[in-house]
């Protein structure tokens, strides 16, 4: 196992690489120029446009400016945005808390709808129960998330005034008002996923429930609770794990609609307008942290699904 | 990440009635989506207004008989709006999937049989396209050739290619080591019509599945483009961008923002109802607890 | 003697309650507190001299200030930092007495050396600031003593005080770059707020503590002890925000004339209204075939029907304009009726289309901005309307930076934005309609304008400079360089417990200095 490990582990470099020469070259296959967004309409002039791609480095050849990129990036300068001349280090640090919040607080929030939605569903013999379920899990589904997002805010925060629009002192200086705050996105962001876990985590029960060793613990004599609990749920966690580590990835670049929506400073958001104002380098460091973040989840998964399931071999 | 757990020999495939029959859900799903496909494919001749058509004095009309779900900003009928809006999500849903599914499929089937270094390339290239965070990497590719229907169908189709490429692999893979292939190959039968005869129908079934879920995902993922505007432009209408339109005049109006919403739901429930349905049907270890096999 | 008693106790009560009423009513402002302004664009770049965006001037509006300022209300040229000036008769020297009492947020006092460090700084092709086209003119600066600082021009600038009075111009501290580090992220100014914190969503600016300005009844300003900046990019979510009231002020984008009517029937909120000086225009790229022809470009404007335009998109509350904004009374602005090729006239602009070669109508494509959301609005009710002038309209709406490269490019058939405006007519008119205008997009040449708009900016005397702006409006409608559409009325809504903000037509952000917050 710890050749697997390393493996992966070695693979993860070569895979960032050709991601952010990818992204780089998407980049710039973008029609309108960074300088002239900096610019922007105070006046026409070919040399101050000039003299502002020099400074932004524009003027080199294209593998001279990747080369340069990536020669930083290993040093770990993750370079300054165009738009702002801020360092992305400092603007990273503002708006990944935010993403991270939101995207672990809409995970749990949604495993802790789903499993004993899922587990319910999967193991009732009432059809009517099955089928409600069902329904319940395929509109979660079938709602689009800015959609929900905004009816959300127009009747619990402006209406019914229960939630706060704009969200959030920070989590470490008021943690209930801050839990409160990101309630809505959170679960915005959750209920589409709740629906995704709870009919994986269903089907994996059902599943389960014909291997053969779960008729055998039942010839034993042990009760349902125990045959669900000791058998049924730890082999039906697995590919809900992989499910959760697809989810995980999807939260962070997804987050972008629920971030528009609700107004939160996070870096889905920071993408988006990254790509809007053709701010290269910021565009460049938050699809990298994202895609690093997503690979390392994969990895886990993983990892994981080894430790549940020991008949899984690897070649 | 290990492949989709391999599939017992195929089955030959359900036809519709016993589909019907069997599931309940799939009926409902049917149902929904031929009433939506329906009105989409009928728009031009039920829908009472043209899509554009502004009335400057109708502006944010309550629903009611002259306008049936209602007027927006400008005065044009939600209801006609709405029927063309279906023609472009379902346009786009379509054409993106079956973009998807054939180059990803192909290319699935292509790896899986083929095996060794080509295997490994073209699993890594679906690696890394399916490493790019998803949403983000449309909207790159829409703002790369320009907002529109045509650049989101393509965008969409491409950042679903990687997922049909999976799907095709698994399969393929083990049926390349039964015997009936190995005893083909011996015979000298060509490998485009081993392909043909005993790969295909053991990929098809999964990926019709897929498939299914893929177009209510599409769905959704066009209506997110162009509800940030990426998508299809104004004043042709498109369902995600009229609830963006109807989100500033919410205090106003909440129907331009409602309905159009609830038409997207309404699209992507009949095709999820149905997919559930199929692979209900179609794997034999889905089937719920109360069934009697 | 009971009945005296009661008499005497009624009216006394009658008096406390007479006396809290008008305490209550009372215009004593209260201190403290913070003001939260909602804004819907992202502030960039804070460096003075070279930031334009209009998120950026909403938080300089408050850190810096220029010599002299315009009135908010009356739009009128008055002494700021500057207390007063003389103009020398040929017009080419102005001396500027300034005050002595201002200092800076590092507590150093203001004088005539930081005058001419701005303007040099903003003079210097190093800054590369936007700002050095209007300061074109200045031939040198000379400190006469501490307090006076004189300006030579190199000819009569009509426009020179309005300049002054314009952002952009602010005053900085001498050895600025220096004493800040980067301007763009730090400030030091003389304004009423000092910046305490900078970050991509929000900006929090504190009281400055010796502010130079006093109220009526002597109390230093600003009467808040903190503003905030939160920024919110989307509209909804921003009315959302203040209907809860965790925001209490919003203005211009976010709200127009639909918003401002759903939220003027709630009752904690105010809604204010102010003709704005910008306005909304269909750019023409005047070199490029139709638009080549003066025939089509007056075909064009004859095809629009601007009061249609007003009634759809702005709900009525909006002003058809020419060339000068309808509130600004002192140059003459001459009624969008009055105008050559104003009214709108379907049949004659297909009939000019035909005798310029185009008996058919002509396909045109058209590009409005993304960041306006009246321009998507205004592009479509275009569409319908010159449908009927025998033009075919393509809208293509591509995002900012696209349209940004084709408009600098001039890349472009027409386009529909919005302009900021000024109350001087030089500034508002020269730079897009003069051949070597630094924004004439349009590649318009015109040389019996170029005259015109020439003579007019060195003419000194107000009365001969209005005639030669009526010649110019009349000059414009005719020659048709693009169309002026609309001056839209501006809105803010706040809650009724801000006091003392006043909407100006600059949309400038200054007024919070006078601004506060009743409990």
């Amino acid at each position: 196992m710890q050749r697997y490990i390393a493996k992966r582990l070695v693979l993860l470099a070569p895979v960032l690489f050709v991601v952010s020469a990818l992204v780089f070259a998407l980049m710039r296959l973008i029609p309108g120029d960074p300088a002239q967004v900096l610019l922007g309409f105070e006046n026409t002039d070919p040399e101050q446009l000039a003299a502002v791609r020099r400074d932004l480095g524009l003027d080199r050849p294209i593998t001279v400016q990747f080369v340069r990129w990536l020669g930083r990036l290993v040093r770990g300068d993750l370079g300054t945005s165009a738009r702002t001349g801020r360092p992305i280090v400092a603007l990273l640090a503002e708006a990944l808390p935010f993403t991270l919040e939101l995207a672990i607080y809409s995970l749990v929030l949604a495993v802790l709808i789903a499993i004993p939605m899922g587990t319910l569903a999967g193991t009732t013999t009432s059809r009517l129960a099955d089928a409600g379920m069902q329904t319940l899990t395929l509109l979660g589904l079938s709602l689009p998330a800015f959609w929900v997002g905004s009816l959300f805010i127009l009747l619990f925060s402006v209406h019914l005034r229960w939630f706060p629009v704009l969200s959030f002192p920070a989590l470490w200086r008021a943690p209930a008002a801050n839990l409160w705050g990101f309630f809505l996105p959170a679960l915005t962001l959750a209920i589409p996923n709740a629906a995704a876990i709870a009919r994986m985590v269903r089907a994996s029960m059902i599943a389960v429930r014909r291997e053969e060793y779960v008729k055998v613990a039942r010839a034993k004599g042990l009760t349902e609770f125990l045959v669900v609990r000791r058998h049924m749920l730890k082999n039906a966690l697995i590919p809900v794990v992989t499910l959760i580590g697809i989810i995980a990835g999807y939260l962070l670049g997804g987050s972008i609609v629920v971030e528009q929506v609700f107004a939160i400073p996070g870096v889905g958001r920071m993408g988006l307008q990254a790509i809007v104002q053709r701010d290269y380098p910021v565009l460049q460091a938050v699809v990298l942290l994202v895609t690093f973040i997503f690979v390392l989840i994969n990895l886990l998964v993983d990892l994981l699904y080894v430790f549940l399931d020991p008949r899984i071999r690897y070649a | 990440m290990p492949d989709a757990l391999a599939l017992p020999a195929a089955p030959r495939r359900p036809g519709l009635p016993t589909l019907v029959l069997r599931s309940p859900k799939s009926l409902v799903g049917l149902g929904v989506l031929v009433i939506v496909i329906g009105l989409a494919l009928l728009a031009p001749w039920i829908a009472p207004y043209p899509a554009t058509e502004m009335h400057a004095a109708d502006r944010f009309a309550a629903p009611g008989r002259s306008y049936m779900l209602g007027s927006d900003f400008f005065g044009r009928d939600l209801f006609s709006r709405i029927l063309f809006g279906y023609r472009t999500s379902l346009l786009v849903a379509g054409l993106s999937v079956a973009f998807a599914l054939s180059v990803g499929g192909t290319l699935g089937v292509l790896a899986g049989y083929l095996g060794g270094s080509w295997d490994t390339v073209i699993m890594r290239l679906m690696d890394i396209l399916f490493a790019f965070p998803v949403l983000l990497l449309a909207i790159t590719i829409v703002v790369i050739l320009g907002p529109g229907t045509v650049t989101t169908l393509l965008a969409i189709g491409i950042v679903y290619v990687p997922i049909f490429a999976r799907i095709g692999r698994g399969p393929t893979l083990v049926v390349k080591e039964q015997a009936y292939v190995e005893a083909a190959k011996a015979l000298g039968q060509r490998s485009w019509r081993i392909v043909l005869t005993h790969v295909m129908p053991n990929v098809s079934t999964p990926v019709l599945v897929q498939a299914t879920i893929n177009l209510a995902t599409a769905i959704l993922f066009e209506s997110a483009l162009s509800f940030l505007g990426l998508g299809t432009q104004p004043p042709y209408p498109s369902l995600g961008l009229m609830v963006s339109e109807g989100r500033n005049y919410l205090e106003q109006s909440p129907w331009p923002t409602v309905f159009p919403g609830m038409a997207i739901m309404l699209a992507v429930l009949g095709f999820n109802l149905v997919g559930d349905a199929l692979q209900e049907l179609l794997d034999p270890r889905m089937r719920p607890a109360w069934t009697s096999t | 003697m009971r009945r005296v008693v009661v008499v005497l106790v009624c009216l006394t009560v009658a008096l406390m309650f007479a006396w809290g009423g008008v305490q209550a009513q009372g215009q004593t402002p209260q201190r403290g507190g913070t003001l939260r302004v909602g804004i819907t664009q992202e502030i960039l770049n804070l460096d003075p001299h070279v930031a334009t965006a209009f998120s950026s001037y909403q938080v300089l509006d408050l850190v810096y200030e220029t010599l002299l300022r315009l009135n908010p209300r009356t739009l009128d040229i008055e002494p700021w930092l500057a207390q007063s000036w003389s103009v020398s008769p040929d017009g080419l020297e102005y001396t500027i007495t300034l005050r002595r009492d201002v200092t800076f947020h590092d507590g150093s006092a203001l004088d005539a050396t930081d005058v001419k460090y701005t303007i040099d700084r903003i003079l210097n092709p190093a800054t590369r600031s936007p700002q050095a086209s209007f300061l074109a003119p200045v031939k040198e600066v000379t400190i006469v003593n501490p307090f006076v600082v004189k300006i030579t021009l190199r000819q009569p600038s009509a426009s020179f005080l309005s300049v002054l009075a314009g952002r952009g111009r602010w005053i900085v501290p001498l050895e600025f770059e220096d004493k800040v580090g980067d301007p763009r992220v730090k400030t030091l100014g003389t304004g009423s707020f000092q910046l305490a914190e900078f970050s991509a969503g929000s900006v929090r600016l504190v009281r400055h503590e010796r502010y130079w300005r006093k109220d009526d009844q002597g109390n230093r300003l600003p009467y808040a002890d903190a503003a905030v900046y939160r920024v919110i990019p989307d509209p909804a979510t921003l009315r959302a925000a203040l209907r809860a009231g965790e925001l209490d002020l919003i203005i211009g984008f976010g709200v127009d004339i639909t918003a401002a009517r759903a939220l003027s029937g709630v009752a904690e909120l105010r809604v204010m209204t102010v003709s704005d000086l910008a306005y909304s225009l269909l750019g023409i790229q005047t070199e490029r075939p139709p638009f080549s022809d003066l025939r089509v470009r007056q075909a064009l404007s004859l095809a629009v029907d601007r009061a249609q335009l007003i009634q759809v998109v702005y709900s009525g509350r909006a002003t058809a304009g020419g060339p000068i904004p309808p509130t600004v009374a002192a140059w003459g602005p001459i009624p969008a009726t009055r105008l050559p090729n104003y009214r709108p006239n379907p049949a004659r602009s297909r009939e000019l289309l035909a005798q310029a070669g185009h008996p058919r109508g002509v396909s045109i494509k058209m590009m409005p901005i993304a960041t306006v959301p009246e321009a998507v609005q205004i592009a479509q009710v275009l569409k319908e309307q010159l449908a009927a002038g025998g033009f075919t309209v393509e809208i293509e709406q591509v995002d900012f930076a696209t349209f940004l490269a084709r408009w600098r490019g001039s890349q472009f058939d027409t386009f529909v934005s919005l302009n900021g405006g000024d109350i001087d007519p030089d500034v508002h008119l020269y730079r897009h309609i003069h051949s070597t205008g630094s924004t004439n997009v349009f590649k318009f040449k015109d040389p019996a304008l170029d005259q015109l708009l020439d003579q007019a900016r060195v003419t000194p005397d107000p009365a001969r400079r209005r005639q030669m702006y009526a010649q110019v409006q009349q000059a414009i409608a005719e020659r048709v360089p693009f169309l002026f559409l609309a001056y839209a009325d501006l809105f803010a809504v706040s809650r009724t417990a801000v006091q003392g903000f006043v909407l100006s037509s600059t949309r400038s952000m200054a007024p919070l200095a006078e601004t506060w917050l009743s409990r």
